[in-house]
Formats: structure tokens, C-alpha cells, sequence
């Protein structure tokens, strides 16, 4: 094998829950119209946003939603 | 590579294990067809620590979610929700796992230019559709319109991992691989993602 894991990084960004919460609500609001708070619940929900900008955002609400 | 993947026992496990997975993330994408991407992982930690999650995607300088430009003048954009979970093969241990995958081909850096999404979510609390899926921005021509429209219909597939993706884009949409080495990258990624998710050998 020649990838050498321990050679290689990744950048890693540790935002405060709060923070990447406010992240997600500003760019919901501009982009989809609605909080982030809202934005969860409709994917929590499986909801069909039928916006390419919330497929984009998805990640960062699904990572803000508690497991289990 | 010496690469001894164990399943996960501590809060320092999974923070090594993730930033494993994301380092070799970024580069399948940087030795094969990214011209450029900030690949980043963003850690939620929670307690327990085996209630993390971690968004892995390419992010702006502003930390939003987007695409990245190919060598080919394409654009991709790409996202996983990693998490911890309990594996069936070997009596419950833990192991890093992907909850949710987005990859997403695209004609510009515009959204709405896709082409076509790769999709898959572990754990969709009302399964309305097939948790892996894929969405084509197409309609074929004897499609009943009166039908839900194509490109929101979800076309059940298996999980696609970014290997398939990538090789995709260059053996079938002529996107010029960064280096003649871009097979070789794939098969040995391929088998360390399956390491680390303890699925061992390839797939």
C-alpha cells in the first residue's frame, strides 16, 4: 500500500454547539426562509425541501440533531 | 500502510479514528480529481462520548457547506455525517460509521445546476423513500409528467462510497485525474474506509 495514513491531516474545525447552530440559522434564513431551529425539524422529518441549498445544508443540521 | 483498525473505547478513539477517516477523505479527493478542496471535520461532542457526531464536508472559509471545482471545471459536493454505533457482526462494539452521505455532481458552482446526487441516511426517522438513493436532474422522455417530477423521485440504489464517485467522474465523464495513480488510490482507500468502519477486507 502506498497511502500513508499517518502522513496525511485533516483540517479540523471545533465550533461550540451555539455556534454552529447560528452558522446554520443565518444561512437557512437567507437561503431557505426559514430558522434554523425549523430547518431541523424538517429534516428530522424527512421532509422533501425541493431546494438545492438545503440539500447543501443538510449535513450541518443533521450534525446539530441528537442520536439515538 | 500499517493501519490496525480496533473498534472504539474511548472519547480519544473516536476523536483519532474520525480525524483518520476525514485525513483520507480529503485525500481520495485531492489525489484524484479535486483541484482544490477545504475538506474539514467538525466534531459535535456529546455525553456519552459515543453520542458524537462529526460533519466531514468541504467547507468555505465562512465554515457553509459547498462544492469544489474538478479538474475538469465541474464542480462536487460532498458531506457525510460520521457517528458511533453498535455493530451486529461482532457482538456490539463500536465503530465509527457514516449516518449520512450527500455527494453531489454539478455543472457549475451554482446549486441548482446538479446533475446528480448520490444520497443515503442511515436512520431516517419516517423511511419515506430507499435510505440509499440517487436523484438524476433529468426527465426521460416518456416519463408521465402527471407523475412526481423525476429529479425528486428517488431511485433506489446501494450505499455509493466516494470511491465510486470519483471513479465515475473520470472513467465515464472524462474527468482528468490529478495523477496516473488515481486506480491505485481508490482500491487502497476502499480498503482502509472499510477497515475503519470494521467491516474489514474490501467491499
Amino acid at each position: 500500500m502506498a497511502i500513508n495514513l499517518e502522513a496525511l491531516d485533516v483540517e479540523v474545525v471545533e465550533l461550540p454547539p451555539d455556534e454552529l447552530h447560528r452558522l446554520l440559522d443565518e444561512r437557512a434564513r437567507e437561503l431557505l426562509g426559514m430558522s434554523a431551529d425549523e430547518f431541523i425539524a424538517a429534516v428530522r422529518a424527512g421532509d422533501e425541501l425541493d431546494n438545492p441549498a438545503a440539500d447543501r445544508l443538510e449535513v450541518l443540521a443533521r450534525t446539530l440533531i441528537e442520536q439515538g | 500502510m500499517k493501519y490496525s483498525p480496533a473498534p472504539l473505547s474511548s472519547k480519544a478513539d473516536a476523536s483519532k479514528t474520525a480525524r483518520d477517516f476525514g485525513a483520507l477523505f480529503g485525500h481520495v479527493l485531492l489525489a484524484t480529481v479535486a483541484q482544490h478542496a477545504r475538506v474539514v471535520l467538525v466534531p459535535r461532542w456529546r455525553e456519552p462520548w459515543r453520542d458524537t457526531t462529526w460533519t466531514l464536508a468541504a467547507l468555505d472559509y465562512g465554515n457553509e457547506p459547498v462544492a469544489f471545482e474538478l479538474q475538469d471545471g465541474t464542480w462536487l459536493y460532498v458531506a457525510q455525517t460520521l457517528g458511533i454505533r453498535e455493530s451486529r457482526r461482532d457482538g456490539g462494539k463500536l465503530w465509527l460509521t457514516t449516518l449520512m452521505y450527500k455527494y453531489r455532481w454539478q455543472a457549475t458552482e451554482d446549486d441548482a445546476s446538479w446533475i446528480v446526487r448520490w444520497e443515503y441516511v442511515r436512520e431516517a426517522a419516517t423511511p419515506r423513500y430507499p435510505v440509499a438513493h440517487v436523484h438524476v436532474n433529468a426527465v426521460p422522455d416518456h416519463y408521465d409528467e402527471t407523475r412526481k417530477a423525476f429529479p425528486r423521485v428517488h431511485l433506489p440504489s446501494g450505499r455509493i462510497a466516494i470511491e465510486d464517485v470519483v471513479s465515475f467522474l473520470i472513467r465515464e465523464q472524462g474527468v482528468a485525474p490529478v495523477s496516473n495513480r488515481w486506480g491505485d488510490e481508490l482500491a487502497e482507500a476502499r480498503e482502509i474506509f472499510a477497515q475503519i468502519q470494521g467491516r474489514g477486507g474490501t467491499r
